[in-house]
């Protein structure tokens, strides 16, 4: 089973998570600066060991449709374990890229795994360390432990209790950046209730504090977002009720809907999915989860053209709730 | 906050001078008046500006130049190349371009020391983090310090192993007196009297002994 195939732990608040750890390898320029021959030596010997150590090694040639002057230089390769959860891409910015992703909470196994993988490649090539700053990488933001954890949650409760400034700034505190998933600068704001949190740190901690204060942020946003959604609804149960039956059928019957739009109400679902005793509707948290993956892979594609397609949209989202019912 | 010209902690004195913060010695070195002589003569302050505006703009116009013309030796990359895209050629640009780099750690990261495991050495295992745990909203990322302060002694075992081989790795030249007085300790308490005479050596060697 792949990876994305899984539910995952708590995905009402977690959505993903995913790290990502950056090392070169001692005596080649980074790639920027790689010529034809640095580049090919550096793939040849990462996909060795790759495919000496069970993983699946993916090399995509350049189309021979492309003009020599749009060509890239080189290949794509990549490599990755059967469930693609795990792997490294080669000679993007740095000369490797690992990463680790995972549905919902449990990121413990998948640091775990991310950690081993990228300790066999240490042990296999010389890699580009000084004692001072660490491991060397292409972006020097970056350098340090080399490694950014990025993980989606779904914040409502916390956005709507007006809780969100105090986390913010204890966030920071911790040296770790909880911002809106969804850039709106240019368009008018839509409330925001999915979020991307990420370290901010990689130089002055070490990598398994990194993770210990990801695993033990991760499981205090969920409890503090779940007491929040309670609260709330206690407080305010038609209001919360009126906006979750409002949302579904604004989503159920739209006919088109930009995107901060549809996460918005999309937020109010998720919010009341577990409080409110729905008997109605028939949406699941699943349903919910996979037209937001939906809606951030449209995203991440087009983050400055986000809301074009919107009649698209609309008939994507309803074909999936049908589906779903 | 650090001063924008050596690097320096600035606690409470400091010089802000066109939203650029400098320490006292070096808003003094590249001629930026202090608040006191502004305020004692408020008729000398376009004269004192602009006399102290010339030697701030002098020693930018004598870097533009020679900052314009830096090079890496191994890979090319110019500092221009690298102020536009944020990113490196290679190992030796972090020697090359080190002023610009440690200028924007210094504003990106509390700290600038690195503080992780050595290549190809595991750090400890995830497995004794609690994840449950009843907090109330005021109490978010209170639990980090906690954890930070709690170190169990086998844990201070394999850090000051780790430790000590870090400071066997590396290059002597490079450790500070600080790390080879730590690197002594710690092979002494190893019983690695070999490598603490090794350090010891080159403490020595340094003071002139």
């Amino acid at each position: 089973m792949k990876w994305y195939e899984e539910n995952g732990e708590n995905s009402d608040v977690i959505l993903t998570s995913r790290v990502v750890v950056r090392r070169n390898i001692k005596g080649y320029s980074f790639p920027s600066k790689m010529d034809d021959n640095e580049r090919e030596t550096v793939q040849h010997l990462v996909t060795a060991k790759a495919e000496e150590l069970g993983y699946e090694v993916k090399i995509e040639e350049p189309s021979a449709n492309i003009p020599d002057a749009l060509k890239k230089r080189g290949s794509d390769a990549m490599f990755q374990s059967g469930d693609e959860a795990i792997g490294a891409m080669i000679n993007k910015i740095n000369h490797l890229t690992f990463y680790g992703n995972i549905r919902g909470s449990n990121v413990k196994d998948m640091f775990s795994r991310v950690e081993k993988m990228v300790i066999d490649f240490e042990r296999a090539f010389d890699m580009a360390y000084s004692e001072r700053l660490g491991f060397l990488t292409a972006e020097p933001q970056n350098v340090g432990s080399g490694i950014t954890v990025d993980i989606v949650v779904a914040i409502p409760g916390i956005v709507k209790s007006g809780t969100l400034p105090s986390l913010q700034k204890k966030l920071t505190v911790a040296e770790w950046r909880l911002k809106p998933y969804i850039n709106q600068s240019n368009s008018i704001k839509r409330p925001e209730t999915l979020y991307s949190l990420t370290n901010v740190a990689t130089l002055g901690i070490g990598e398994d504090k990194l993770y210990e204060r990801a695993i033990t942020i991760i499981g205090d946003i969920i409890r503090v977002e779940r007491m929040c959604r309670d609260a709330i609804y206690k407080k305010n149960k038609l209001v919360v009720e009126d906006q979750y039956y409002r949302a579904y059928g604004l989503l159920k019957f739209c006919r088109k809907i930009e995107l901060p739009e549809a996460l918005e109400v999309l937020g109010w679902i998720r919010f009341g999915l577990g409080l409110i005793d729905d008997k109605e509707t028939g949406i699941t948290l699943s349903v919910v989860n996979e037209i937001t993956e939906k809606l951030c892979k449209e995203y991440d594609l087009h983050p400055r053209s986000f809301n074009r397609h919107n009649e698209q949209r609309a008939a994507y989202i309803k074909e999936i709730l049908e589906r779903g019912e | 906050m650090r001063c924008e010209r050596c690097g320096k902690i600035i606690d409470k004195s400091y010089v802000n001078y066109n939203g650029r913060y400098f320490c006292p010695d070096c808003a003094k070195e590249i001629g930026i008046p202090d608040a006191a002589t502004l305020a004692s003569s408020a008729f000398r302050f376009l004269d004192d500006g602009l006399t102290s505006f010339f030697p701030l703009m002098r020693e930018q116009l004598e870097f533009s130049p020679t900052r314009s013309q830096i090079k890496c030796p191994k890979c090319g990359t110019t500092l221009k190349e690298f102020e536009s895209t944020g990113t490196l050629g290679c190992i030796e640009c972090y020697n090359t371009f080190n002023e610009s780099v440690m200028r924007l750690l210094m504003r990106l990261q509390a700290d600038n020391h690195y503080r992780g495991r050595t290549p190809g050495i595991a750090s400890e295992p995830l497995d004794d983090i609690k994840e449950t745990r009843e907090v109330d909203a005021t109490e978010i990322g209170s639990n980090i310090e906690t954890k930070e302060a709690e170190s169990a002694p086998s844990k201070e075992i394999v850090a000051d192993e780790n430790k000590l081989l870090k400071y066997s790795n590396a290059d002597i030249g490079m450790l500070t007196n600080e790390d080879l007085n730590e690197a002594i300790k710690l092979a002494v308490a190893n019983e690695d009297y070999l490598l603490a005479a090794k350090f010891r050596d080159e403490l020595r060697s340094r003071e002139g002994v």
